[in-house]
């Protein structure tokens, strides 16, 4: 049973996985925010986030952030998907990186939201790449 | 006609150029295939007997030049039977210090050896590697380095 | 079959799931240092007086090392005092994170001390701003003299919980103290604390001292003396200042490192003018032979298992960098570039080699994996060389010479520090002109 559990986790995973590499090809037909929402959004959380500068730079580390929004755009709440890694032995550099996506979202809050279309931005999941930044 | 006047002129510059560097060559250079071939820093162990020998860029491979000084030595040990000589193998400070420890004793067991063929008895000869630690010249140029790649033939007191 | 119809419906759920949740992927940011201040530290009034001892200020000078420590790194951008915004006693209980929030401050480090029976009370917590909430809280209780010491560990602990690596601050930097003109230096060994301060000289100068290494407990440290004009590496203790020659070599031993477990020496003995590598066992006082080829073979460093060494060798012409297995087998060249390759130091997270490479009259710093791929240099100078790691494998010093004028005039040797990442290069203040730094590993571990 529990074999099946972590069998189901880890397939969830994979698809999850796949998605991601997926969404950058993948437009606002399907995220819901046009491309200039999405841009402006972006723009606002490069601003706010201080990349860890200390993280090896050749390990590939991603942080998914879901985050639940107001209709201003300040954060009601904010929740790292794996957080359970956060606290694992050997996921240090893991969790260094995602409590910096913590503060960088905090810090630029309230979001840059649309005036409408609450119902569709409420939910929104930001992932944090820093590979690019830190091969420099 | 005209072309063969231009060819004059042409040749001409080429012989003024060839003057010009034969002249520079003999004023300044002291070194032939980076080994210095000057007597500025040389000291003598006896009349007519030049103290050191010098080298190419981490090489320790003896020029005929310094085949001449040593046989030289080798000849004023033999006269000198109580004598006894301590030869410092030196580098110049373009090379990492451990390596340039190593290339010193190199060169200084280059000249031991060669000593000894010509009858120098090894224990008469002791050998010491300064590494780039003791520069003759303390310039950081092309001719103070080769002057640097030495070793010094030193009498034991 | 199972599996199939599992992942099937996952799918579903998933998908369905996904199409409504806008995912926007986060790939630049901002790489200034992180904006942190650091409180000095609130002293107890009740705190005795202790000779030599500045009580009433010790508060603020820990918390500027702290700093200097943290702006060193070059991750961290500690803000200006005269913003700070609240008392150091109060920050400490709790701090309005908004009102530090204000001077942009992302990080803060609050802390107090206090002087009782001749003992230094020290605590300290660690902030996340923007999260309201204490990363860090802890506390040290020992003699007042160690106070420099406690900054350095303070260091460490924060360095480690912002970055998730092990932190470099509680160390030490052993190297050549130099002096007097090229062609006559003066050389000495001096010990001094990672930042450049108490410095002590452990030798007088007499005579020449070259490439000291600590071993791993630094207690010890190998290095080169011509003692008597006779080349030989010794082995110093740094409490009681006893040393002794390194075995019985009838000539010049030198390049001097300890194996990993300290148990061992590794050096060149040149014998005949050859140079080979050799190991000898502090204890049993066994000497192995390591290589056996006409060419120079030096500088050899251990792998942090103990199961390989990589040294440099001039058996392909010029000097390049080998790996062999520690018994001196599987001999492999690992440096094909153009240039001459010198001093392999191995990293002690055991991934990378850093190494001094010589290409047109430039001497570079650079790191490159242990197979020899991957190969980055980091710096370019006129004449600089010897890295060595810090402990967390993240910088490394080295020493740098200026070129010189007629009689060496302008001629100066410093130690600088590099990121391996190839930024933050740093020279490291010393009071005398250095040279062959070897870093210690953490003291407090």
């Amino acid at each position: 049973m529990i074999d099946k559990a972590k069998e189901e986790k880890a397939l969830k995973e994979s698809i999850e996985n796949k998605k991601l590499t997926q969404s950058s090809v993948k437009n606002s037909f399907a995220t819901g925010l046009t491309l200039s929402e999405e841009d402006a959004l972006r723009a606002q959380i490069f601003g706010c986030w201080s990349v860890p500068l200390g993280l090896p730079y050749d390990e590939n580390l991603l942080v998914k952030l879901k985050l639940e929004l107001k209709k201003d755009g300040t954060i009601l709440k904010s929740e790292i998907v794996d957080h359970q890694r956060m606290n694992m032995p050997g996921q240090k550099f893991y969790k260094i990186l995602a409590e910096s996506a913590l503060r960088a979202v905090r810090l630029c809050q309230p979001l840059r939201v649309p005036p409408t279309g609450y119902e569709k931005w409420k939910n929104i999941q930001l992932n944090f790449d820093p590979t690019e930044m830190l091969k420099g | 006609m005209k072309f063969n006047k231009n060819l004059k002129n042409v040749l001409l510059i080429i012989f003024a150029t060839l003057a010009l560097s034969a002249c520079s060559t003999a004023k300044k250079s002291q070194t032939s295939g980076d080994v210095y071939t000057g007597t500025d820093t040389v000291e003598y162990l006896a009349s007519g007997v030049k103290d050191r020998v010098f080298f190419a860029t981490n090489k320790s491979s003896l020029t005929s030049a310094s085949r001449e000084t040593l046989r030289k030595q080798a000849t004023f040990l033999r006269k000198n039977k109580k004598l006894n000589v301590t030869i410092e193998g030196h580098a110049d400070e373009r090379g990492t210090r451990e390596y340039n420890l190593a290339l010193g004793e190199r060169r200084a067991n280059a000249v031991k050896d060669y000593l000894m063929t010509y009858g120098i008895s090894g224990k008469r000869i002791s050998v010491i590697s300064y590494g780039k630690e003791r520069p003759v010249n303390s310039e950081s140029t092309p001719l103070a380095w080769s002057q640097n790649r030495r070793s010094v033939t030193v009498k034991v007191k | 079959m199972k599996k199939i119809a599992i992942s099937f419906i996952i799918f579903l759920i998933f998908n369905s799931y996904s199409f409504a949740l806008i995912k926007v992927d986060i790939t630049r940011g901002n790489l200034d240092p992180l904006p942190i201040a650091v409180s000095p530290l609130h002293v107890d009034d009740k705190s005795e007086n202790i000779k030599d001892l500045d009580v009433k200020n010790l508060g603020a000078s820990i918390s500027s090392i702290i700093e200097k420590n943290f702006k060193s790194t070059g991750l961290f951008n500690p803000l200006k005092k005269e913003a700070f915004v609240q008392k150091p006693d109060i920050a400490h209980l709790k701090p309005r994170f908004e009102d530090w929030r204000l001077i942009k401050a992302q990080a803060l480090v609050t802390g107090k001390l206090s002087i009782n029976e001749n003992k230094l009370k020290v605590e300290f917590r660690l902030w996340d701003l923007t999260a309201s909430k204490e990363m860090i809280a802890l506390s040290f209780t020992t003699t007042p003299s160690n106070w420099r010491r406690v900054a350095h560990i303070i260091s460490d602990k924060i360095y480690e919980r912002l970055t998730g690596e092990d932190g470099y601050f509680d160390t030490r930097i052993i190297y050549v103290a130099e002096s007097g003109p090229k062609d006559q230096r003066v050389k000495k060994l001096a010990i001094m604390d990672q930042d450049g301060s108490r410095t002590k000289y452990l030798t007088l100068g007499n005579e020449l001292v070259l490439t000291p290494r600590f071993n791993p407990s630094n207690q010890m440290v190998t290095y080169l003396s011509y003692f008597r004009n006779l080349p030989r590496v010794y082995l110093l203790d740094i409490e009681t200042g006893k040393q002794e020659v390194v075995g019985n070599f009838p000539g010049m031993t030198f390049a001097p490192r300890f194996s990993p477990d300290g148990k061992k020496i590794i050096m060149s003995f040149a014998k005949d003018g050859n140079s080979d590598i050799y190991t000898m066992d502090l204890e049993t006082r066994i000497v192995e032979r390591i290589t056996d080829h006409s060419s120079i073979d030096t500088s050899p460093s251990y792998s942090p298992d103990g199961k390989y060494i990589s040294f440099n060798s001039d058996r392909s012409g010029l000097q390049q960098i080998y790996v062999m297995k520690s018994d001196g087998s599987n001999v492999k060249r690992i440096t094909f570039g153009n240039g001459i390759y010198g001093t392999p130091v191995w990293s002690p997270r055991g991934d990378l080699i850093a190494f001094t490479k010589m290409r047109k009259g430039k001497f570079y710093i650079g790191v490159m994996r242990s197979d020899g791929s991957g190969e980055r240099l980091l710096t370019e100078n006129f004449y600089q060389e010897a890295p060595s790691w810090s402990p967390n494998g993240r910088v490394l010093v080295f020493y740098r010479e200026t070129k010189s004028g007629p009689d060496g005039k302008g001629f100066s040797a410093k130690l600088w520090s590099i990121d391996i990442t190839g930024y933050n290069e740093r020279k490291i203040q010393t009071e005398t002109d250095a040279s062959d730094p070897s870093w210690s590993s953490l003291l407090s571990k």
